[in-house]
Order: structure tokens, then C-alpha cells, then sequence
């Protein structure tokens, strides 16, 4: 059951990055306000680039963010890998439907598919832009943790419900991965005999089923206990302290818009 | 039904969607500095007590008062007064942190984060969650998760407090803990309602004892007398706790019924007393 451990070890690397994410390295240096506004100006720079040479140094920066901020290389590395895989297979037809000048040509049997160079070329942009944008947010987001990033938006004006909804998603999307990992043993701990491929994949698969119900079941849970302690009529708003602006955010801040200028530079 | 309590639940009908009648006619009620048990085998409805009693779930038919009014037209400031521990934390917990966990409700009371986390670090220490703040609680131990959900909801020192089978997985130590903070908070003037079925621990800290069976109810008073009752406990598929069944087998039943190990070693210290000074009368007399 090689692919099994692998999709298990998968689950629980990732459940572990995005756990990673929830208690930040130096929380407390940044201006939560500030960071969080950096952090969407270069996230933002770096998803609508042009080119390579911006999400070059977009992704210099995160690597600077990372280090300076003493965060895990590892884990950090590890949702770049994700992104960048997942993004490379989204956007593989990319270089065979862009028409162009064609450099190769794949035969697969009967058809034959020409590869061209603006696709080609479009897809490195596609992969670099997205996998900067991934990296300096997550640079941020693991130097912060996910408790400042939200006390953040609230500084943006973000309503209180949103930073409660990010809070929830990024504590039950590793419990969902986990617990899809766990159903999956329990299930192979009970296949007891040899039985065809098709059968342990029938077998499996049933895990969507019961990961939609328990999703509910939990959603259930979940609205109790938060009503069981929500005690004004609103949403609960966390109240950010005031935490005065240093000479580091000032400098963050011009940094960032900095390189807004030279993004809406090379479009314009 | 007792007139002026903190805490009455009154003739409970409730019906989960899809038909599963749960309660049929449920009512308790509980008081300031008292000690309330229910017990009831698996599935007998105590959960689901325990929501309505915390206003959240709606019953099909009855009454929750909280002081003189019903609690639904006082919701959801009335949340104040009412801590309720679920029986799974898992359920309960939903925070990135400990210290978040904790933090909840003081954030929605009180008006800097600095008076917050002061009041945070107070709680935790009490519970010995000190060095546990920063971690997520999903990460912790099934006994630190318990104290994680208890000190998340004596955080705002609540009037009342609805513990869900509180000692469920806990080792010895644990539940001694669970004793004495229940003890404390009955002391300090709480209505304490605990759901469970393990009639050791209700032996050893409740006051009066109430027995739920297929969604209705009976008892409610003291605990000696309900928990000695073996027709009684035989209405909720329950036995009477270890030490009285024991004494029974070995033919050693006394009038007092002792309930727990504490019981037993008081009255065996008092017969042995006794038995001391009745000798030494007797030898006095033959002098
Ligand atoms: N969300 C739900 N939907 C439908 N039925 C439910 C739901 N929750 C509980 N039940 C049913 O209601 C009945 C009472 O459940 P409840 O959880 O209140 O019992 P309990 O006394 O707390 O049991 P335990 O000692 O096992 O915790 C059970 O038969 C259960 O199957
Ligand atoms: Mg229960």
C-alpha cells in the first residue's frame, strides 16, 4: 500500500505547514496593521506582474522576510513546493493551446501536439508570478502568525466576522487533513484479506462520503461552541492594541510601495 | 421543583430532525453553592440536556429560567452566566491557541489586551496550563485539552457551570484536580450541574442527584439517598458505586452506607472508636 502512506505522509506534511502558519516566529516586532498591509501590497504586486524580473524580487524579499525573522526554511519551502507543483499542473496545457511559434512537437499516437514558445513562456510567468505571490505571503504570514495577520486586517477595517472565519479555516483545514488521513488507516486497518486494486479504491473512496458528514456534524459542534461563548449580540471583535509604528515598519512600508511603483511602471 | 433557584429547566420535550425523540419531559433545577448530578447510561439524553440548559438548542416544548425569566428572552448577554464544558473538547475547542482559547470571552468583557492576558496567565496558572499558552490546543493531550475547555470557561466566571462528563478519559490525578475545582467553585457561591455516568466521582462530589432514562427523569434529592437506591439506579441501567456493592458481598452492609473510600475510612475510624472505648469501659467495669 505504497500510495496510501504516500497520500498519508502528504496530508500530514501539509497539515503540518499550514499548522506552522497559526503561531508566528517574532510575532510581536511588526506592526500587525502595517505588515499585513505590506503583505497584501507585494502579494498583490507579485500575483499581477509582468515578466520575471518583479517576482524575482518579490521572492529575493520573501527569502530575506524568512530569514530575517528566524522562520522555519523548511516548512516555508515546503508550501512553495506545494504551490509551485500544483500551479505547473494547473497550467501544463498552457504551452500546447497557446498558439505561437513552435519549438517541439509531442506524437501521442494518432495526435500530435506542438508546443509553442509564448505558451511556454507563459506558463514559467504563470508558475513564477503565483509562486512569489505564495512565497512572500507565506514569509509574512509565518513571521506574524495567523493571530496578528488577522489582528491586521482588523486594523484595516476588515469586519470582525471575516478574522473569525480565517481563524477557523486555518485551525480545521489541518484537523480536515489529519482526519482524512486517519479514515484512511482505519479503513486499510480493516481490508483483512488480499483484495483486488478496484475494491481498496471503493473502499477508500468512501472517505469523501464521510468527510462531507463529518464536516456537517462538526459545523454543528462548531456553532454551538462558538455560541455557547459569544456574548454580545455582534460578531466578537478582537481589539487590537495600538502598537506604535517603528523605524522597521516605515521602512517595510516603503519598501513594499516601492515596488508597487515599479510593477505599475512596467505595465504602463 | 424548587421556587427561586438560579437555574430551572422545566418539562423538556425534544426531538432531534429525523425523529429521535430524545427528551420526554426532563425538569432539574439548580442552586447557588450546590453540587447538581445528573446520571444516565449512554444515549439517555444528557448532552442534550445540557444544550437546551445552556440555551443552545431550542426544545420542542418547556422552559429554561434563568433567575425568574426564561433564559431565551435574555440571550445572548445571559451567556455570561452559564459556562458550559462540552463532553468532547475537540467540540469545543476552536482557537489557534491556548491563550486564544482562553482569551475568547475576555476580549468580548474586557477593554485592553493588557488586562486580558493578565486575567489569561491568572487562569492558566490556576490550572497548570502556564507553559501551555502558545500551543494550538489540538495538539494537546486529551487530559490538557479538559483543562484547556475548563479554563476557557472559568476564564469569565460564570454563575453557573454545566460540566459534560468532566472526568471522561482523565487519570486519577485528573480527576482529583476536576474535584477540587468543583469543590472551589461550589464554594464560591456556583451552581454546579454535572452530566455523567460514573457514579464514583458523582458519589464523591455531588449534593443532590437526579437519574435520567429514555428522555425522563427522576430523583433530585440528596445524593446518599438516590445513589444508595438501588431501584432507583436500576431505572437508568446503573449501578450503586463500588465500595457499597462491595460491602453488600461481603455481608458487611451498615446503616450509614458509605458511598466512597472517604466515607468508608470515617465510619470504620468511628467504629473503630468506638469499639476502643466500649473495651475500655468493659475493663474499667471489671477493675
Ligand atoms: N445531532 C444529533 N442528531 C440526531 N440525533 C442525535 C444527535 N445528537 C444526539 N442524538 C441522539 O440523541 C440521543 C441522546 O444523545 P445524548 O448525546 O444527549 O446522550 P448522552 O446521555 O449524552 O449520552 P453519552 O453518555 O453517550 O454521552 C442519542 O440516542 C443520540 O443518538
Ligand atoms: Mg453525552
Amino acid at each position: 500500500m505504497k500510495l496510501r502512506n504516500l497520500t498519508e505522509r502528504f496530508l500530514e506534511n501539509l497539515a503540518e505547514a499550514v499548522d506552522s502558519l497559526s503561531v508566528g516566529s517574532t510575532p510581536s516586532s511588526l506592526n500587525p496593521t502595517i505588515a499585513v498591509l505590506s503583505a497584501l501590497v507585494l502579494t498583490g504586486t507579485a500575483a499581477f506582474s509582468y515578466g520575471f524580473a518583479l517576482p524575482a524580487l518579490i521572492l529575493a524579499i520573501s527569502v530575506v522576510l524568512v530569514l530575517l525573522a528566524h522562520s522555519s526554511v523548511r516548512q516555508w519551502t515546503k508550501i512553495l513546493l506545494f504551490v509551485s507543483v500544483w500551479v505547473a499542473l494547473v497550467s501544463a496545457p498552457l504551452p500546447f493551446i497557446t498558439p505561437g511559434k513552435s519549438i517541439a512537437v509531442l506524437s501521442l499516437g494518432l495526435i500530435e501536439l506542438g508546443v509553442s514558445f509564448e505558451g511556454l513562456n507563459e506558463m514559467i510567468a504563470f508558475i513564477s508570478r503565483t509562486t512569489a505571490a505564495a512565497a512572500i505571503f507565506t514569509s509574512f504570514a509565518s513571521a506574524m502568525g495567523w493571530r496578528r495577520i488577522v489582528n491586521g486586517l482588523e486594523g484595516l477595517r476588515m469586519p470582525g466576522q471575516f478574522g473569525l472565519f480565517l481563524n477557523l479555516s486555518i485551525i480545521h483545514i489541518p484537523l480536515f487533513l489529519r482526519e482524512t488521513a486517519k479514515m484512511l488507516s482505519a479503513r486499510e486497518s480493516r481490508i483483512v484479506r488480499k483484495i483486488r486494486i478496484r475494491e481498496v479504491w471503493r473502499v477508500l473512496s468512501t472517505v469523501v462520503g464521510d468527510l462531507l458528514l463529518r464536516g456537517y456534524e462538526r459545523s454543528w459542534r462548531l456553532e454551538k461552541a462558538i455560541n455557547a461563548r459569544s456574548f454580545i449580540p455582534l460578531e466578537p471583535s478582537l481589539k487590537t492594541p495600538s502598537t506604535a509604528m517603528g523605524i522597521k515598519d516605515f521602512l517595510l512600508l516603503f519598501i513594499s510601495l516601492c515596488i508597487l511603483t515599479l510593477g505599475v511602471l512596467s505595465v504602463v | 421543583m424548587r421556587e427561586g433557584s438560579l437555574l430551572t429547566v422545566k418539562n423538556i420535550h425534544f426531538r432531534y430532525p429525523g425523529n429521535v425523540q430524545v427528551l420526554n419531559g426532563a425538569s432539574f433545577s439548580a442552586e447557588r453553592g450546590e453540587v447538581v448530578a445528573i446520571i444516565g447510561s449512554n444515549g439517555s439524553g444528557k448532552t442534550t440536556l445540557l444544550l437546551i440548559a445552556a440555551g443552545l438548542l431550542d426544545p420542542q416544548n418547556g422552559l429554561v429560567l434563568l433567575g425568574e425569566k426564561p433564559l431565551r428572552e435574555q440571550l445572548p448577554e445571559a451567556r455570561k452566566k452559564i459556562g458550559l464544558v462540552f463532553q468532547d473538547p475537540n467540540d469545543q475547542l476552536f482557537n489557534p491557541t491556548v491563550y486564544d482559547e482562553i482569551a475568547f470571552t475576555l476580549r468580548q468583557l474586557l477593554s485592553s489586551e493588557e488586562e486580558v492576558e493578565r486575567k489569561v496567565r491568572q487562569v492558566a496558572q490556576k490550572l497548570k496550563l502556564g507553559n501551555l499558552l502558545a500551543r494550538p490546543p489540538f495538539k494537546l493531550s486529551m487530559g490538557e485539552k479538559r483543562r484547556v475547555t475548563l479554563a476557557s470557561v472559568l476564564a469569565y466566571d460564570p454563575d453557573i457551570l454545566l460540566l459534560d462528563e468532566p472526568t471522561a478519559n482523565l487519570s486519577v490525578k485528573y480527576v482529583e484536580e476536576t474535584e477540587q475545582v468543583i469543590m472551589n467553585a461550589k464554594n464560591a457561591g456556583k451552581a454546579v450541574v454535572i452530566a455523567s455516568h460514573d457514579v464514583e466521582f458523582v458519589a464523591n462530589v455531588s449534593d443532590r442527584v437526579y437519574i435520567i432514562n429514555e428522555g425522563s427523569m427522576q430523583g433530585g434529592s440528596n445524593a446518599k439517598s438516590i445513589l444508595t437506591d438501588e431501584s432507583m439506579l436500576k431505572f437508568a441501567d446503573m449501578r450503586p458505586p463500588l465500595v457499597l456493592q462491595t460491602l453488600k458481598v461481603l455481608r458487611l452492609e451498615s446503616h450509614d452506607n458509605p458511598l466512597t473510600i472517604k466515607d468508608l475510612t470515617e465510619a470504620s475510624n468511628g467504629n473503630t472508636h468506638r469499639k476502643q472505648r466500649s473495651s475500655q469501659t468493659q475493663r474499667s467495669k471489671r477493675r
